[in-house]
């Protein structure tokens, strides 16, 4: 199975943890398919191999949460639901994890990311939205991402700094 | 996705027996939902105690919950685990239901 990331080289632990709480040598690579279930392993794998390394649970969950929301959204919208294949890297530069996903689906409207509004809940219960969520939630948890299209590739980075209490 | 339905203080429980509620079971969540949700109860709780995930996906699956009981029945959350109920108020959900901290006194407040 390629969902399962290849945890670092024993003598790759070596560096002291950095204070967002993840040791400076853990790395991570993975090629999956973007599926929900291959999504859903995907993100448990890397949550887990974060959580052995040390990384404080808000850092956890913001990184569940952003990867959960990319990985989908690639799924969804590049291919449309037909499960292309996507590649994620991790690891830490400096004191924040960063991470890198490139599918080869289609580019993002505009080719430009959505800036992630809430969608508007001041209306009555029939028309809540149901969707529109994502990109907020994107946003709001990592501390910065960016976005490029190139020679029929998105790419996708995003970083997570250290943030009191996680 | 596998569901537990009881009637607690007049009011039908559904508690949600998987530890995530994501993409991946998103649409087996509401069709689960929707076979056990009792056409009689005037409310409902959605116990989601045993439940340490929730994405986007989840948050719209919960929603559609809720337009799916109508104006009439009302839908209210017990017992979020910290991360859900982080993603309720990060979405400001948590407007939109009621958010209650146990099942008991979810069900007594919503039956009042």
């Amino acid at each position: 199975m390629s969902t399962v990331p290849r945890a670092a080289r024993p003598g790759e632990r070596a560096v002291p943890a950095g204070r967002i709480g993840v040791a400076e040598g853990v790395r991570l690579s993975l090629a999956i398919r973007a599926t929900p279930e291959a999504t859903r392993e995907a993100v448990a794998a890397v949550r887990g191999i974060m959580a052995r390394a040390g990384a404080a649970p808000g850092l956890l969950f913001r990184v569940e949460l952003v990867l959960a929301e990319v990985l989908n959204n690639i799924g969804e919208h590049a291919y449309g639901g037909a499960g292309g294949r996507l590649w994620l890297k991790a690891g830490m530069e400096g004191d924040a994890l960063c991470v890198t996903i490139a599918d080869r689906g289609r580019p993002m409207p505009g080719n430009e990311m959505p800036e992630g509004a809430l969608p508007d809940m001041d209306v009555p219960c029939e028309r809540q939205p149901e969707g529109g969520f994502g990109w907020y939630l994107i946003h709001s948890q990592a501390d910065a991402v960016t976005y490029s299209r190139s020679e029929g590739q998105n790419t996708l980075g995003l970083r997570f700094a250290p943030r009191s209490g996680a | 996705m596998e569901l537990d339905s009881s009637s607690l203080n007049g009011v039908q429980v559904i508690s949600v027996m998987a530890d995530r509620i994501d993409s991946a079971g998103a649409i087996r969540f509401k069709d689960a939902v929707r076979a056990v949700v009792d056409e009689d109860a005037p409310r409902v709780v959605l116990d989601l105690g045993r439940v340490g995930f929730v994405d986007s996906s989840g948050l719209g699956a919960i929603v559609a919950v809720m337009k799916f009981l109508g104006p009439e029945r009302k839908l209210d959350l017990a017992a979020l685990t910290p991360n859900v109920d982080k993603v309720f108020r990060l979405t400001r959900m948590d407007t939109v239901f009621g958010i209650y901290g146990d099942v008991d006194s979810a069900t007594r407040r919503a039956a009042g």
